[in-house]
C-alpha cells in the first residue's frame, strides 16, 4: 500500500497555493499537540478525514487500509504503556494494567490519530515538486533537495525493475529451489538493481546536458494565483476549529 | 542541395575501445525528413549523440550550417538549443516531478524570464493536448504518453533539427502514427527530422532522404527509391527491402517502376 495510490492530482485544492493548504493543517497541528482532550483529537480527526474524503476523493477501502499502517506501532506503544512489571511480586501478578496510564494511553492514542489524519490531509494534497519547492524556500540544501527529488524517481523506476527482475528469475525456477539458490538468485537481483540505478543515473545526465542542463534540477511550476473562496474557506475552517479548541479546552 | 549538418571524416571510439564509428562523410540535407537505418550497433545512437554535441568524436569534425562544433559551454549551448534531441527510452529523459515541469526544464535553461518559460509550457502544453496530465508524474503516464511528453519536451525549446532515436520503440501503431504526425507537422514549418529506425518501411514511405548505417560506416545514401532499391547494401546491414517494393520486385525487373512509382505516392497513405 503506497501514499501514491490514493493521491488525485487534481484534487479540489490543487489550484490554491501551498501556503494556503499549510495553513489549513498547521493550526490544527499546534492545537492538537497541546490539546489533551480525547473528544477534540476525535472532532479533528473526524473533521480532517471528511475533508480529505471532500477533497482529494481517495478510495474508502484504500483510506482506511492507510490509517491502519500506523495503527500497530501506535498500538504497541500504548501496550507498553498500559502494562507495567513489578519485580517485587510473585512471577504471575508481575505484569499488571496500571490503572494511572489509561487516560494517557487514551489521550495518546487519539492525539496520535488526530495528528495522522492532518498528516494525511497535507500529503494527499501536496505534490512532490510543491514540497521540494518548499524546502527550497526553507532554505534546506539544494543538494538535498536534489536527493529528494531524485529518490521519488527512483523508486518508483527501480521499483518496476525490480518487480520485472524478480519475475523473470522466478519464471526461470530462481526461488523455488534450495535457500542456498533463493540467497544467491537476490544476490543477483540486488546486484543488476544497483547496475541499473547506476546506468539510469547517467542516462539521465545525458538527457540533461542534451537539454542545456547541468547537474541541477530547475523547474518552473505552473501560476498560482489565490482565490478569495479559498482563502475564505480556509479561514472558515480554521475558525470553526478555534471554536472547538475553546469550547473543549475551557468549557469542556 | 543545402546540408543542414556535415560530418568529415568523423569517428569516434568508446573508452573501452569499441570503435563506434569509422571516419564518416555525411551531409544531412535541410529541411527533409532523413531516416537513419541499420540494424543493431550499427553507431546509429552514438551518431546521434554525436549531433547534439554529447559526445566530442575522436577524430574529424561536424559543422552546423558552415560553422564548426565547438564544445566550449558557451557552444554546446547554442548547438543544443539548435540541435534537440529524443532519447528511446522515455524513462531515462523524463527527471521532473510533473510534466509541467518536464517541460520547463528545458526552457528553463534556455531562458532565465520565469514569465517567458511559463507562456512556452502552457503553449505546448496546448499543442500536444497534455491538459490533462500536466500536473500528474510523468512516470505514471502510459508509454505513448510518456513519449508524447518527451518530444513536447524537446520541442518547448524550439530546435531547428530534431533528432530523435528510435521515437516509436514500444509503441502501438496508433501512438507511433501519432508521433509521425507531429514530426510531418514539424517538418512542414521547415525543420529538419532526422529519424533512426529499424522499420524499413516506415523509412520508406515516410523519408525524403535515408542513411544506411553498418558497423559504424555508412554503406549508402540517397532518396528511399534508390537506397531501397540496393538489395546488397540492405542485406549487408542486416536489413530487409520494404514490403512493397520487394513484393513488386518478385513478379520481375518491368515492375521495379512500379516501386518508384508508388513510392511518389507514398505521401498520400500511412503504411
Amino acid at each position: 500500500m503506497q501514499l501514491v495510490e490514493l493521491f488525485n492530482y487534481n484534487h479540489k485544492l490543487a489550484t490554491s497555493s501551498v501556503l494556503i493548504r499549510t495553513l489549513w493543517v498547521l493550526p490544527a497541528f499546534i492545537f492538537v499537540i497541546f490539546s489533551t482532550n480525547s473528544m477534540f483529537h476525535l472532532l479533528v480527526f473526524l473533521l480532517f478525514i471528511t475533508s480529505l474524503v471532500l477533497i482529494v476523493k481517495p478510495s474508502i477501502f484504500k483510506l482506511i487500509k492507510l490509517l491502519l499502517i500506523p495503527g500497530a506501532f501506535i498500538f504497541l506503544g500504548c501496550i507498553t504503556l498500559l502494562f507495567s512489571i513489578n519485580l517485587k511480586v510473585p512471577f504471575f501478578k508481575m505484569v499488571y494494567l496500571n490503572e494511572e496510564m489509561f487516560f494517557k494511553v487514551i489521550v495518546l492514542f487519539s492525539r496520535s490519530y488526530a495528528l495522522i489524519a492532518i498528516v494525511y490531509f497535507w500529503i494527499l494534497t501536496q505534490s512532490i515538486s510543491e514540497i521540494a519547492s518548499g524546502m527550497r524556500a526553507i532554505k534546506i540544501p539544494v543538494l538535498f533537495v536534489e536527493l529528494f527529488v531524485l529518490t521519488y524517481k527512483f523508486i518508483f523506476l527501480l521499483m518496476g525493475s525490480f518487480k520485472t527482475m524478480l519475475l523473470a528469475q522466478k519464471c526461470r525456477l530462481a526461488y523455488s529451489t534450495t535457500s542456498k539458490n533463493a540467497i544467491q538468485s537476490y544476490g543477483f537481483l540486488f546486484a543488476a538493481i544497483f547496475t541499473k540505478a547506476m546506468q539510469q543515473t547517467s542516462q539521465i545526465e545525458i538527457a540533461m546536458a542534451s537539454r542545456l542542463g547541468s547537474n541541477e534540477f530547475c523547474f518552473v511550476r505552473p501560476r498560482i494565483v489565490n482565490k478569495g473562496k479559498d482563502v475564505f474557506t480556509m479561514l472558515i475552517f480554521n475558525g470553526l476549529l478555534v471554536f472547538i479548541f475553546v469550547i473543549f479546552e475551557y468549557n469542556g | 542541395m543545402d546540408s543542414s549538418i556535415q560530418l568529415n571524416n568523423v569517428s569516434f571510439t568508446y573508452p573501452n575501445g569499441m570503435e563506434a564509428l569509422k571516419s564518416i562523410n555525411l551531409s544531412l540535407p535541410k529541411g527533409k525528413k532523413i531516416a537513419l537505418i541499420g540494424g543493431n550497433g550499427a553507431g546509429k545512437s552514438t551518431l546521434m549523440l554525436l549531433l547534439n554535441g554529447i559526445l566530442k568524436p575522436t577524430s574529424g569534425f561536424l559543422n552546423y550550417e558552415g560553422t564548426n562544433y565547438t564544445y566550449n559551454k558557451k557552444g554546446l549551448k547554442l548547438l543544443r538549443s539548435k540541435i534537440g534531441l529524443l532519447f528511446p527510452e522515455s524513462d531515462n529523459q523524463l527527471i521532473a516531478p510533473t510534466v509541467y515541469e518536464e517541460i520547463s526544464f528545458g526552457l528553463l535553461n534556455l531562458y532565465k524570464d520565469v514569465g517567458l518559460v511559463r507562456t512556452k509550457t502552457e503553449a505546448i502544453i496546448s499543442e500536444f493536448f497534455l491538459h490533462e496530465f500536466a500536473n500528474k508524474p510523468p512516470y505514471q503516464l502510459s508509454s505513448g504518453q510518456k513519449k508524447r511528453v518527451c518530444l513536447a519536451a524537446v520541442l518547448a525549446m524550439e530546435p531547428e533539427v530534431l533528432v530523435c532515436d528510435e521515437p516509436v520503440s514500444n509503441l502501438d501503431p496508433k501512438y507511433a502514427q501519432l508521433i509521425f504526425n507531429y514530426l510531418d507537422k514539424l517538418n512542414e514549418k521547415g525543420k529538419t527530422i532526422l529519424v533512426s529506425t529499424h522499420d524499413v518501411n516506415r523509412a520508406y514511405t515516410w523519408a525524403d532522404y535515408v542513411v544506411v548505417m553498418h558497423n559504424g560506416e555508412i554503406l549508402n545514401t540517397g532518396k528511399p527509391e534508390s537506397v531501397f532499391k540496393n538489395k546488397e547494401s540492405l542485406k549487408k546491414a542486416n536489413l530487409n527491402q520494404p514490403f512493397i517494393v520487394d513484393f513488386l520486385n518478385e513478379f520481375g525487373s518491368n515492375f521495379q517502376d512500379s516501386a518508384i512509382i508508388m513510392s511518389k505516392w507514398k505521401k498520400y497513405y500511412n503504411w
